[in-house]
């Protein structure tokens, strides 16, 4: 997210900088305006419960300001970060295995349709979202946090092995593995397109070099 | 089907349109005589496409109220016992003992042994004072008095002597921070010194260079002026 090059603003790192060597509040919540859609949409996808994602955000950032002194400016900040949030997940997780709701109050971080055409449609993208949520769940914390830095934040795979503390074999390995996994559980909920075959009119969902 | 299946890491690669894809157009020559891997390539990315467009849920909702059914039933349960225990205790409270009576009735027994109020009185101050008294007592009255008096006296020089403890740690630690607050004035003033000094070597030194180009001038104008004499007297025959 280091996007300061653009903006002209200073880069996570400075502002990190800042808020490690002066207590600068307003570097601090530089950081936070950048970093908090991110880190909730991490932890949204990792817990699946919008509530509990944000208060985990929130733990996240109040980490990230009482362990400032800890970080080292050499890393990337993203990284840290990330990892932060996502120990935070684990942690949540473990503590709450057992409660994991197989259906989910319509209050308890279920899906909305972001731009319902029809009331159809809403109903279906609704379930689609459940589905996709509840298939994230299915899978080990380890491969669903793989699959969630790698597919979902588009992280390069040097990024998400730093994150998870892996080689990048591995998490290579355990985003295939998450894929193999989530098409097993979701293809037969979701019905194929009779075109979308190698070399046919496949559309969007094709993969990138099938064309 | 003429190639070998390619494994995950490279189908993956592939799947994701990596550059560093080891060989794309031998996965995809692979992909078109196998059925089972084009399934598996187009299921993958369906997948891919599918998580990189799920939305995020509606954070708008209201959170949900921890699960509390239970909570005011057994609230209301817990006052209703409450309230009842408190209404059996008004009425089964013990009466409050009637002074006038017992009085009455020790009055009544002094004087049946023989004895007024005021002699009662006065044996009672005097079982105190042989109880304070240095002999020993054949009283158990005094006995009992002297002990609880004792015990008092014990429990007050302890009281006392913790006190003078705590009173004594304060006060070391009002010296230990009067002596720090001392250093940090000494060394205050020993920095103001040093600023001090240092102000007058500046100003010292400006002078002594002030001086100095003085000096420099006043003899450069004394070398003119002699060079201006011995000028003027070569001149002269």
């Amino acid at each position: 997210m280091n996007d300061a090059a653009h903006t002209g603003g200073p880069t996570d790192e400075q502002s990190m900088w800042r808020v490690q060597m002066l207590d600068d509040h307003e570097a601090f919540a530089l950081v936070v305006d950048r970093w908090e859609h991110p880190i909730l949409r991490l932890c949204i996808r990792m817990t699946g419960d919008a509530h509990r994602a944000e208060d985990i955000k929130q733990e996240t950032f109040a980490r990230v300001y009482s362990q400032r002194k800890t970080y080292r400016p050499g890393g990337r900040f993203s990284t840290w970060l990330w990892r932060i949030a996502l120990n935070l997940c684990h942690d949540d997780l473990r503590r709450r295995r057992s409660r994991i709701p197989d259906h989910p109050d319509p209050g308890e971080g279920a899906p909305e349709p972001t731009d319902p055409s029809t009331p159809a449609a809403a109903a279906a993208e609704i379930e689609e979202r459940e589905l996709l949520r509840r298939a994230l769940l299915e899978m080990a914390a380890e491969t669903r946090s793989a699959v969630v830095l790698r597919v979902c934040e588009s992280l390069p795979f040097r990024e998400v092995a730093e994150i998870l503390g892996v080689p990048e074999t591995t998490a290579r390995r355990r985003v295939a593995e998450g894929l193999e996994t989530l098409t097993r559980l979701l293809e037969p909920a979701f019905a194929t397109p009779a075109a979308d075959t190698v070399g046919g009119k496949a559309g969007a969902t094709r993969p990138a070099n099938l064309s | 089907m003429n190639t070998e299946h390619p494994n995950s890491d490279h189908l993956l690669a592939f799947v994701e349109g990596d550059a560093e894809c080891a060989d794309p157009a031998a996965i995809r020559t692979h992909l078109a005589t196998c059925p089972s891997c084009t399934a598996r390539a187009q299921g993958w990315s369906r997948t891919r496409e599918r998580l990189q467009k799920m939305g995020l849920p509606d954070r708008s909702q209201k959170r949900p109220r921890a699960r509390s059914g239970g909570r005011p039933r057994v609230a209301a349960v817990a006052a209703l016992i409450l309230s009842a225990g408190f209404c059996l205790g008004r009425i089964w409270r013990p009466a409050n003992p009637d002074t006038a009576t017992l009085r009455a009735e020790i009055r009544a027994q002094l004087q049946a042994e023989g004895l007024s109020l005021d002699a009662a009185r006065k044996a009672f101050a005097n079982d105190v004072r042989a109880a304070v008294s240095e002999h020993p007592t054949s009283n158990p009255l005094q006995e009992a008095l002297r002990n609880a008096m004792d015990r008092t006296a014990a429990q007050a020089t302890v009281d006392s002597l913790r006190e003078a403890r705590t009173q004594t740690e304060i006060l070391a630690a009002s010296m230990q921070n009067a002596r720090f607050g001392d250093r940090q004035a000494e060394v205050g003033r020993l920095e103001e010194f040093r600023r001090s000094v240092d102000e007058r070597f500046l100003n010292m030194r400006t002078d002594l260079e002030l001086l100095a180009t003085t000096a420099d001038d006043k003899l450069r104008r004394a070398n003119t002026e002699i060079s201006q004499l011995a000028a003027r007297r070569a001149g002269k025959p």
